[in-house]
C-alpha cells in the first residue's frame, strides 16, 4: 500500500513537471509559430522555397520548406473561404502563390516546423494553440487528485480493517478459552 | 505462496510506475502539440485511456458475476465488487475529462448527446451497484441481486462504444479500433502515444483492483469473524 502510494506520488510529481515542460520541449523539436506572412521565396523557376513570418511579439520567423522528408503540408483558405490542401512536392509553384494571397490579405497562418523547416502551413486557428493549458493542467490534476484519493481511502480502509480484525481475533480468543 | 503474491504484486506496482511514467513523457514531451487544438488535446492520452479502463471494468464485473451465479464462489462475487469500485473511480475521471475537454472545444460543459449520456448512464450503473452492496445485508441474496445489476448494467457498454457511429454528433468519433474509418485515423505519433497510454492506465487499474481485493480479502475475514463471535455469544447466553 505504501510502495502504490509513493508510486503515484512520484507519477503526479513526474506529471507536474511534464506539463510544465510541454511549451519547452515543443519548441526545442517541433514547435508552432502563428504569425502574417512577411516574406516569400522562390527560386527561378517560381517555385517556393522559404518564407518569414512575423508573429504576434514581433519577431520574424523565416522557414525553408521541403518537397521531401518532410513534404511540407499546406491547407489554406482563400478570399472566399475555400480550402487548398496540397503538399511542396505536388504543387511547389501554387503554394508561393498561395502564401502571397496570404501575405497580401495579412491572414495569420501556423506553422508546424522542425529545425527551421516548415512541416505544415495551415490558416490560423483564432485560437492561440497555448491557451487553453489551463484545462490542461485542470484535467490532469483532477485525474491525479482522484486516482491518489482512492489509493489513501484504500490505504486507511485496511488499516483500519486490520486493526479491526486483529480486535476481534483476540475477543475470539478469550471467548473460546 | 504469500511471499510469491505479495512479490507479484510488487512487481506489478513497479511496472505500473515505469508505464505511467514512460506514458506521461510521451504524452507531454514526445508527441507533439495537435495544430487543430492547441494543448488541450493533449486531454486525449488521460480521456481515451480512462474510458477504456471504466469500459472493461463494466465488463470484468458482468463476467465475474456470471461467473459467481454459475460456481456461487464468493471470490467472483468480491471480484465483482473491487472491479466495480476501481471502474467507477476511472468513470467519473472520464466525465470530468470529458467535461474540461468538451469546454475549450465545444464550448459548453456538456450536451445531451448519445455518447455522453449513455457514458453518464455507465457511472449511475457503477454507483447503484456500489449503493446496492452498501445497504443490502451481506449474504447470498445480496451477491446473486448484485450480480443481476452488473449483467444488465454492462448492456450500455456496446450502446456507449457505437454511440458516435449510430448517432452521429458533436462527439469525435472512433480513431482507433476495428470499426474505425480510415479517414479518421490518427497520425502515428499520436496513435502510439494513446497506445501506451490505454496500456499505463490499464496497468494502474490492475494495481488499483489487487490492492482493492486484498481489502475485501480482510473485509470477509472481518464479517465472518464477526457473525462467529455474535453467533458464540448468542450461544453462550
Amino acid at each position: 500500500m505504501k510502495a502504490i502510494s509513493l508510486a503515484l506520488l512520484a507519477a503526479t510529481i513526474t506529471a507536474l513537471v511534464m506539463l510544465g515542460t510541454v511549451e519547452r520541449a515543443s519548441a526545442q523539436s517541433q514547435s508552432i509559430s502563428t504569425g502574417v506572412v512577411t516574406e516569400v521565396e522562390t527560386d527561378g523557376e517560381g517555385r517556393l522555397t522559404a518564407f518569414s513570418i512575423v508573429k504576434g511579439d514581433g519577431t520574424v520567423a523565416r522557414f525553408a520548406v521541403s518537397g521531401s522528408n518532410p513534404n511540407t503540408s499546406y491547407g489554406l483558405e482563400n478570399r472566399v473561404g475555400e480550402r487548398w490542401v496540397s503538399d511542396q512536392a505536388s504543387e511547389p509553384t501554387e503554394s508561393a502563390a498561395r502564401l502571397r494571397d496570404q501575405q497580401n490579405r495579412l491572414k495569420q497562418i501556423s506553422v508546424q516546423s522542425e529545425d527551421g523547416t516548415a512541416i505544415s502551413v495551415v490558416q490560423a486557428d483564432s485560437k492561440d494553440v497555448d491557451a487553453n493549458l489551463g484545462y490542461l493542467f485542470a484535467v490532469v490534476a483532477i485525474a491525479w487528485i482522484g486516482i491518489m484519493g482512492y489509493v489513501v481511502f484504500l490505504g486507511v480502509r485496511q488499516r483500519t480493517m486490520a486493526a479491526e480484525l486483529e480486535r476481534l481475533r483476540g475477543n475470539n480468543a478469550s471467548n473460546e478459552s | 505462496m504469500g511471499f510469491l503474491k505479495i512479490r507479484a504484486q510488487t512487481a506489478l506496482h513497479v511496472a505500473t510506475l515505469v508505464a505511467m511514467a514512460f506514458a506521461l513523457w510521451m504524452m507531454f514531451v514526445w508527441v507533439p502539440t495537435d495544430i487543430n487544438q492547441g494543448v488541450v488535446q493533449r486531454i486525449l492520452y488521460i480521456h481515451v485511456p480512462v474510458a477504456w479502463v471504466s469500459m472493461v471494468a463494466i465488463v470484468g464485473v458482468a463476467v465475474a458475476s456470471v461467473m459467481y451465479l454459475i460456481t456461487k464462489r464468493e471470490n467472483w462475487d468480491r471480484l465483482a465488487a473491487s472491479m466495480a469500485e476501481a471502474g467507477v473511480v476511472f468513470g467519473a475521471i472520464m466525465l470530468i475529462s470529458g467535461m474540461v475537454w468538451a469546454k475549450p472545444v465545444w464550448e459548453v460543459w456538456w450536451t445531451g448527446e448519445a455518447k455522453l449520456t449513455t457514458a453518464l448512464i455507465l457511472f449511475f450503473i457503477y454507483v447503484a451497484y456500489l449503493m446496492f452492496r452498501a445497504y443490502f445485508p451481506p449474504g447470498d441474496q445480496r451477491m446473486r441481486l448484485s450480480a443481476i445489476i452488473a449483467i444488465i448494467g454492462a448492456i450500455d457498454t456496446p450502446i456507449i462504444y457505437y454511440a458516435s457511429v449510430l448517432w452521429q454528433e458533436a462527439h469525435p468519433p472512433l480513431i482507433v479500433g476495428p470499426i474505425a474509418e480510415e479517414e479518421n485515423l490518427v497520425a502515428a505519433q499520436i496513435g502510439l502515444t494513446l497506445l501506451v497510454s490505454v496500456i499505463a492506465f490499464s496497468f494502474l487499474f490492475f494495481s488499483l483492483l489487487v490492492t482493492r481485493l486484498s481489502l475485501a480479502k480482510i473485509e470477509h475475514e472481518h464479517e465472518v469473524l464477526k457473525y462467529r463471535i455474535s453467533h458464540t455469544e448468542m450461544s453462550a447466553a
